[in-house]
């Protein structure tokens, strides 16, 4: 088969980029021609609409622009070339062929799962925002319907396509699969630092982490990854190590220590604190000379990543609502146990609690209460065995099977409909 | 609300999605979506088309019998007027009843949609029963 991957290009590897790659890679392997049809998402966010939007106006309300313009984009392409196509993220479901299937991770989740979350956070319009959402969820529906194979990335994300599209039967949930490399890794396993896996965004929640450790003795953290929040996490850290150290837990002297309540913490603090009292923060700990609660790890090599989770006491995933969780089975398969919070979404869905890992409370007590437990390494070791023997599950050769024959059904099913209809009396 | 636009810029903003999306339904042959900002713009659009109180429609532009035409106009006018009201309040009771008709589809749309989700959690709750039952 001749198959585009249509796919907006946001100039990133992330997870689902990951999957992306694998998919194709392995779908060539078997023969098929394939071509990423990327779109570059750094273009004009208004280019192909045809309402003059004014800057203000894209400034305040950018994502539904975005969306509306990238589908109307994907619109345009002619794949008439290709036998199939796989559509990946919001916008490419727009591609106009006879034969799709749509590898389906999120929504633009801001006017769908995530709607009421952004609206308390960002002081949005409400009332614009729900139009907005109206708007966006209408012309989904027109691309997402009943006659499109759709593959879900997890079993939260077949839940999301049931609650907000009304689609059951033509949804089936896909497993991703895990490198081999981590699959492999067999180096001698030691349990040290607490690591938190995570992209610096909303709503990653990375500051539960950072919170965590304030509540954790003798074990300094690590945070890896990147993203737009990365400086703004490292001034959460020195504001909450103030506020920790403001007086011991409890104590009337501590009204500052009770102000960080975890649910404020990851939908305002950590997105209205002001810049410069997190700037004062950082000079107030600096002078001080306090010890560092957590290290910031930025963006890791390979080689480096593995050595990470090798060293892990536990790998700590605080993000709410996920879609999939691939760093849940990076780190399984690397024999560790993974933390992560109840409303972690597909986190939630790969860990068995108490088996492979923990699910807690989405604060940063509960988490510092799973590390803690995670110090009897005999623990932590029998977890991350379990951990990895369900990683062993999740192969690439799995995935690309699965893939292969959605579109192989996809093409069969749509050529057998208009060979009927080719040869039906009229 | 902290986040809430100036009026004026609310309805440039509002106007502006509302244009896309009858745009975007529009370019797939899809039937306007009613909502109650569309509503309300028919609404205003109706009141001066309804009136009929334009002196310019009554004027006929022939030289001779200009003059003549445009009297007998206003003669039927007045006779017919009084119809014309009452069929612009006619429409505009069928527009009102219409928004009514539509907060009442969104609301049954809201109820349907959390019958399937409960029905679905009922199947699924059905099918676990069974498994454990073979």
């Amino acid at each position: 088969m001749k198959i585009a991957i249509a796919k907006p290009d946001y100039g990133a590897v992330g997870g689902f980029e990951i999957v992306v790659q694998r998919l194709a890679q392995g779908l060539r392997e078997r023969g098929h021609g394939v071509d990423l049809v990327q779109l570059d998402a750094a273009t004009d966010p208004t280019s192909h609409l045809p309402v003059a939007v004014s800057p203000d106006q894209l400034r305040l309300f950018k994502e539904f622009f975005f969306h509306l313009n990238m589908v109307a984009r994907f619109e345009e392409l002619d794949l008439s070339g290709y036998d199939v196509v796989l559509c990946t993220q919001p916008g490419s479901h727009a591609v106009r062929h006879p034969r799709k299937v749509v590898l389906f991770y999120h929504h633009t989740r801001s006017f769908y799962d995530l709607q009421d979350v952004i609206e308390s956070v960002r002081g949005h319009d409400i009332d614009l925002h729900q139009l907005a959402s109206f708007i966006v969820r209408d012309v989904d529906s027109f691309y997402l319907t009943r006659d499109v194979s759709i593959l879900a990335g997890s079993r939260r994300v077949k839940q999301r396509l049931a609650d907000y599209n009304l689609l059951y039967d033509n949804v089936e949930v896909f497993s991703a699969g895990i490198d081999e490399v981590f699959l492999a890794y067999d180096e001698p396993l030691s349990f040290e630092s607490p690591l938190c896996v995570s992209r610096h965004e909303f709503p990653k929640r990375t500051e539960l982490f950072l919170h965590a450790m304030n509540h954790v003795d003798d074990l300094e953290g690590r945070v890896l990854g990147v993203g737009s929040f990365t400086e703004r996490l490292k001034g959460i850290d020195a504001w909450l190590r103030l506020q920790h150290l403001a007086g011991p837990e409890g104590s009337a002297a501590t009204t500052a220590t009770c102000l960080v309540d975890d649910g404020k913490l990851w939908r305002q603090y950590a997105i209205h604190l002001p810049p410069q009292e997190l700037q004062a923060a950082r000079e107030a700990i600096g002078r001080r000379g306090v010890p560092p609660t957590v290290r910031f790890l930025g963006r890791l090599s390979q080689d480096d990543l593995l050595r990470e989770y090798g060293s892990a006491l536990c790998v700590v995933c605080p993000a709410f609502d996920e879609d999939y969780g691939l760093a849940c089975l990076e780190a399984m398969a690397c024999g560790k146990p993974v933390v992560a919070c109840r409303d972690g979404g597909g986190y939630a869905e790969l860990i068995d609690d108490g088996v492979d890992g923990f699910l807690v409370e989405p604060s940063g007590r509960g988490i510092a209460r799973a590390i803690e437990r995670l110090k009897d390494h005999d623990l932590a070791r029998t977890m991350g065995e379990h951990g990895r023997r369900k990683a062993r599950t999740f192969t690439w050769t799995r995935a690309v099977d699965q893939v292969e024959r959605a579109l192989r059904a996809c093409a069969a099913t749509r050529a057998a409909a208009a060979a009927t209809a080719a040869g039906s009396p009229r | 609300m902290p986040g809430d636009l100036p009026p004026d810029e609310f309805g440039k903003m509002a106007t502006v999605m509302l244009r896309l999306h009858a745009d975007f339904r529009k370019r797939h042959g899809l039937p306007p979506v009613s909502s109650a900002w569309t509503l309300l713009e028919d609404l205003e659009d109706l009141k001066p088309r309804s009136a009929l109180n334009e002196p310019a429609v009554l004027a006929s532009p022939r030289a001779v019998m200009g003059p003549a035409i445009k009297a007998t106009r206003r003669v039927l006018w007045k006779i017919l007027k009084p119809v014309f009201d009452r069929q612009t309040e006619v429409n505009r009771d069928v527009i009102r009843a219409l928004e009514a008709l539509l907060r009442d589809r969104q609301q049954s749309r809201q109820a349907y949609h959390a019958l399937v989700l409960r029905i679905s959690e009922l199947e699924m709750a059905i099918a676990r029963l069974d498994g454990r039952d073979e």
